[in-house]
């Protein structure tokens, strides 16, 4: 069974040009971890998530590489966060994706399902040829089929 | 050194021209940066090995393990204690020392940079200051640049005061038997003037104007230095044999211990300490983050390089190097020392100044004959460690920490680039030269 036959064909999407507002407001709505962006064509450019956000929000040295591991002494920073965050919600994605491994239509699933669990977060699945984006692989549908409520593709 | 002269040199080439070719090549692709400098070292070596040049225990007798061990040693012994958060601690502790007004905040990093600098590697020093730098900066919503660029000089200005402090330090000291207590005594003065006369300039350019709001500086203010300190029991453990250490290299010379034995015996105490409460699966785990933090490139490279210079100086190329270069000094000392000094100043902010200092060391024990014995030669070697080190100022790729600071300024969107650095780094790099130079002149020549 290729990975085609477990994915969610219809997710919600981000495109590039769309705010870190916008965003914010599909993944707080949702519960999402993160969500595909994709390019004016569909083609897939990565991910926006959290861990994007949280980057952008937390002090640079504290989410840089070799940057500092805690700090456990920096106290009260919500309120600082949130006025960063106002300043920067009108700013595009495209400048803060993620490039998350993305399975194709024909991977199978058990590779993608190794994906998705090494990635901790949904899979994008994509075609082959265009790499454009033709759904997303989450915990959700994997347990659907695991539990029955969804039946395979005869 | 050159009793253990070559045997049988491949294609029967002169063995001077052969070593001569092959070091000049390692030169070459280490300036270049096409490939990593330790596989540079060891192929060289390896070369210089294969193709009859030495034997392979030739090749070993010529690499100094004092320098290895000490480094090593002192990698391990950093690796664990940064873990208890001291180091945080220490960069926050100052910050708060000055009520967080910016110019005071850089003057504090600066000499916390400065004195781990002296007591630990340069690198390992900017990895541990450079992010709480970041951090502070950020809260103050001030640029990073100034602060970043004062820690490069801090940290290689710093590190120029002792034996441990730098790289070229360790390798003359052991190469020489000159101790922990000789560097301080006769580098530790000189830095004490070059560092406060380094910030002058800064503070005109930037200093001046470094103004931090009221409501920022109060944040800088809230953080609680107290709870950086992560693990006061291990803090304790590593203070207390850090103390050991810095005891053994001050009176372990009058008692013929070298640093290397005293630096892998601390580093084993605080492994043993440290792990001694552990199951054993615990144990292995913990030495293996321990070891995977020791530098090996590094170690490695400079393995290499010690065979490579050993290779050369087997085939009497150096003293013959040495012969010109006293003849075009006439014999001076005065004037040797001060050539020594800008020489490997300058050619220390633009190359590496470790294989630049793996070079000097035999081609200078070599012209002890000129100048009576061994030991007048006692000038020559603090201007080469002073130009060595504090030539590393000159330029982005001077010294290795510099590049670290390079990176973390990337990756916080504080670019540093080579020319503007250049262009107020190389002037302050020789005004520490020159305040070098007078140093020298009126106390050794």
């Amino acid at each position: 069974m290729p990975a085609s036959d477990i994915m969610d064909s219809g997710p919600i999407v981000l495109q590039s040009t769309d705010s870190i507002e916008l965003a914010v407001q599909h993944i707080m709505e949702n519960r999402f971890r993160n969500l595909p962006v994709v390019d004016v064509k569909g083609c897939y450019l990565g991910v926006f998530g959290v861990n994007q956000l949280l980057k952008m929000l937390m002090p640079t040295a504290l989410v840089m590489d070799h940057g500092l591991t805690n700090a456990p002494f920096v106290h009260g920073t919500v309120r600082e966060m949130s006025k960063k965050y106002a300043a920067i919600k009108g700013n595009r994605i495209v400048d803060h994706l993620e490039m998350q491994e993305p399975v194709y239509a024909d991977t199978p699933t058990l590779e993608a399902m190794l994906t998705l669990y090494k990635s901790r977060a949904s899979v994008p699945v994509l075609d082959r040829e265009s790499n454009c984006l033709l759904g997303v692989i989450s915990y959700w549908d994997v347990g659907e089929r695991v539990l029955g409520w969804k039946k395979d593709p005869a | 050194m050159s009793a253990s002269g070559p045997t049988q040199v491949l294609l029967g080439l002169d063995p001077q021209w052969f070593a001569g070719g092959l070091f000049v090549i390692t030169y070459a692709l280490i300036m270049s940066e096409r490939v990593n400098r330790a596989i540079v070292a060891m192929f060289m070596a390896g070369l210089m090995v294969l193709g009859g040049l030495m034997s392979q225990q030739q090749a070993v007798q010529g690499v100094d393990f004092n320098t290895i061990g000490l480094l090593a040693g002192m990698m391990m012994v950093v690796s664990i204690t940064k873990e208890s958060g001291v180091f945080q601690f220490l960069a926050i502790w100052a910050a708060k020392r000055v009520d967080a007004h910016p110019w005071g905040i850089l003057v504090m990093l600066v000499l916390v940079t400065a004195f781990l600098s002296a007591l630990l590697d340069n690198v390992t020093t900017v990895l541990l200051v450079v992010p709480v730098t970041l951090l502070i900066t950020d809260a103050l919503k001030l640029s990073a640049y100034p602060y970043l660029f004062a820690e490069i000089f801090a940290a290689n200005i710093g590190g120029t005061a002792t034996l441990i402090g730098d790289p070229p330090n360790i390798m003359i000291g052991t190469a020489v038997g000159l101790s922990f207590n000789d560097f301080l005594f006769n580098l530790g003065p000189v830095v004490a003037l070059i560092m406060p006369a380094t910030l002058i300039p800064i503070y005109l350019i930037w200093g001046r104007k470094m103004v931090a709001a009221a409501e920022d500086r109060e944040r800088v203010m809230s953080f609680r230095e107290r709870d950086a300190i992560r693990d006061p029991r291990l803090l304790k453990q590593a203070l207390f044999v850090l103390s050991l250490i810095l005891a053994g290299f001050i009176v372990g010379h009058g008692y013929g211990m070298e640093p290397a034995s005293t630096a892998m015996f601390g580093a084993a105490l605080l492994l043993l300490i440290t792990n001694w409460p552990r199951k054993a699966e615990a144990q292995t785990k913990a030495l293996e983050k321990t070891f995977s933090e020791v530098e090996w490139i590094t170690l490695f490279f400079f393995m290499g390089l010690f065979i490579i210079v050993h290779g050369v100086e087997s085939t009497g190329l150096l003293e013959l190097i040495s012969e010109h270069i006293l003849a075009a000094t006439g014999g001076d000392l005065s004037v040797t020392a001060m050539a020594i000094l800008w020489v490997a100043a300058v050619a220390s902010a633009v190359v590496d100044n470790i294989p630049f200092v793996a070079t000097m060391i035999p081609l200078i024990q070599s012209m002890a004959a000129e100048f009576g014995g061994p030991q007048a030669l006692t000038p020559l070697w603090w201007s080469l460690a002073l130009g060595a080190c504090l030539g590393g100022n000159g330029s982005l790729v001077g010294a290795s920490a510099n590049l670290i600071v390079v990176g973390f300024a990337e990756r916080s969107g504080h670019v540093i680039r080579f020319l503007p650095f250049m262009m107020m780094a190389f002037p302050l790099m020789l005004l520490s030269i020159t305040i070098s130079s007078v140093y020298i002149w009126l106390r050794y020549l």
